[in-house]
C-alpha cells in the first residue's frame, strides 16, 4: 500500500458545515473562559484544563 | 462518561443515562477531585451537556464550560482518540459489568497519563493560559 501512496487511515466524509477557522474559534473561547477564572482571583497555575465526553457501547 | 484533564486530575464514571442530573453529578465529581482550581471543561454540544440546570451548576461551582464550534472537531480532526484506544481493551467478554468498568478505567487512567494524547492540544490551549 505504501508504495501505492496509500495509508492506514481512517476515511472520513469532509463536511461542507464545518467552520474554516474552528480552531481560531475554540481558542477565542477558551482565552475568555480563561480570563473568567483570572477576573474571579485564579491564578494561571490555579486553572486546569481539560475535555469532557461521554460513550455508550455500540454493536 | 470522563473529563480528561491536561494539567489537573481525570476524572471517569459509569452513569446509567445520558440525561442532565449525571451531567451534574459529573461536574461534582470534576469539582470534588480538583478542588482550589478554577476548572476549564471543553465539551461537545450534546443536549445534556448545554441544558439550563448544568450551566448554572458549573456557574456555582466556579468552571467555565466551553462548547465546540458547532460541525467542527469531527473525528477526522481530533487530535484525541482516547475511547478508540479504549476500545482495543474491551475485546474480552466480560462475566458483570463492574470487571468490564474496571478495565474502562484502568485504560483510560493509564492512557491519558501518556502525553503523547495531549500534546497538540497542551502546546496551544496551555500556551495560551500562560500568556
Amino acid at each position: 500500500m505504501e508504495k501505492l501512496g496509500l495509508n492506514h487511515a481512517k476515511p472520513f466524509v469532509h463536511d461542507c458545515q464545518k467552520p474554516k477557522d474552528a480552531e481560531n474559534v475554540l481558542f477565542e473561547m477558551v482565552e475568555g473562559a480563561m480570563n473568567k477564572l483570572k477576573a474571579k482571583g485564579y491564578k494561571d497555575n490555579e486553572i486546569v484544563i481539560g475535555f469532557l465526553d461521554e460513550t455508550l457501547p455500540q454493536n | 462518561m470522563a473529563y480528561y484533564s491536561l494539567n489537573g486530575k481525570s476524572v471517569t464514571s459509569f452513569p446509567r443515562d445520558s440525561k442532565r442530573e449525571r451531567a451534574i453529578d459529573f461536574l461534582r465529581k470534576v469539582s470534588k477531585e480538583n478542588r482550589g482550581k478554577g476548572i476549564l471543561i471543553v465539551l461537545d454540544n450534546f443536549k445534556s451537556h448545554k441544558a439550563e440546570a448544568v450551566t448554572k451548576e458549573a456557574e456555582r461551582l466556579r468552571m467555565g464550560l466551553i462548547f465546540l464550534p458547532s460541525y467542527s472537531f469531527r473525528p477526522e480532526s481530533d487530535r484525541i482518540r482516547l475511547e478508540e484506544h479504549q476500545r482495543g481493551h474491551l475485546s474480552n467478554v466480560y462475566k458483570a459489568i463492574d470487571d468490564m468498568q474496571n478495565v474502562i478505567k484502568e485504560a483510560f487512567c493509564r492512557l491519558s497519563r501518556m502525553i503523547s494524547f495531549a500534546t497538540g492540544w497542551g502546546d496551544i490551549l496551555l500556551t495560551k493560559s500562560e500568556n
